[in-house]
């Protein structure tokens, strides 16, 4: 969600002490871990919030996933790296569905469970986030694929 | 591109087209090399999301975690609760009580040598058939 940074490390740390302070609330009604993402995708949301109010002022060109060309040849790291830059260009809705059900691997069902979304809104986040992706790394997914 | 036919590839990905909707893909897709393509890049863009997977935080993590749940605890612990005070401030009263009833005891019993019921009643003029018609016989305005 947040990328490879310490903000990602502080709020992993403060998903821990969130779910250590609210064990004496957690009903056992979804599963630990589902219980553990939801708590860190919501401080994650926060922290893009935050995140973005900071921008406003110190403005950080993140613009480099722009300048991409087909001629471009990219290691795993590279890609890896272009591909989080690429998540981190989606508003914050499109990207937790992405994160959760793309690169997290839960189903559709618990993406939707985690998000407190119905599974329809989570599909068709899931199609717009993908299309916008798409057209972001549009020519390094030609160069691959071809 | 068909919007309709669009819609159908991205929900096929997640497996829940109806048997009528996969078989409007399928022959769809053999139709449209345009929509082939689209397929095949949605497949390659999932599967390069699925591998950029950041699955690790700064060394030491857990300890760090840990190290902070600890300080948590310490500090719950010296700041007990409502009624973990009223048992340690009822414990201390209660010593505080036990200790003074044992005084006043002990203080009264050494006086009770000195000044018992048997003693005063036997040293006393008066019978006790005295002290009762005095105490409990009732005047006619006490009545009234």
């Amino acid at each position: 969600m947040l990328g490879q940074c310490a903000e990602a490390d502080d709020v992993g740390q403060e998903t821990f002490i969130r779910f250590y302070k609210s064990l004496s609330n957690f009903r056992g009604d979804s599963a630990a871990a589902t219980y553990l993402t939801r708590i860190a995708i919501n401080l994650s949301l926060n922290e893009i919030k935050r995140r973005k109010r900071r921008m406003l002022f110190f403005a950080k060109s993140t613009d480099d996933v722009k300048n991409l060309s087909a001629e471009m040849t990219l290691d795993d790291d590279e890609m890896k790296s272009l591909v989080q830059r690429a998540i981190q260009k989606l508003e914050p809705k499109f990207r937790s569905v992405v994160v959760l059900r793309l690169m997290e691997g839960y189903s559709t069902r618990e993406t939707a469970k985690i998000l407190k979304l119905p599974e329809g809104t989570v599909l068709s986040r899931l199609a717009r986030a993908q299309q916008k992706l798409k057209k972001i790394l549009e020519p390094v997914l030609g160069d691959s694929y071809e | 591109m068909n919007k309709k036919y669009r819609k159908l590839l991205y929900r096929s990905f997640d497996g829940n087209l109806s048997e009528d909707e996969k078989e409007v893909l399928e022959n769809a897709l053999l139709k449209s090399k345009e929509l082939q393509a689209e397929k095949e890049k949605i497949a390659l863009l999932r599967n390069k999301l699925s591998e950029s997977t950041t699955d690790s935080f700064r060394p030491f993590f857990a300890e760090r975690v840990a190290s902070r749940i600890n300080t948590l605890a310490k500090a719950n612990n010296l700041q007990p609760d409502f009624f973990s005070s009223l048992v340690t401030v009822f414990r201390r009263v209660a010593i505080s009580a036990a200790i003074v009833f044992a005084l006043l005891l002990s203080a009264n019993l050494i006086e009770g040598k000195f000044h018992s019921f048997e003693k005063n009643v036997s040293s006393s003029e008066m019978s006790l058939d005295d002290v009762l018609a005095t105490t409990f016989t009732p005047s006619l305005e006490d009545v009234l």
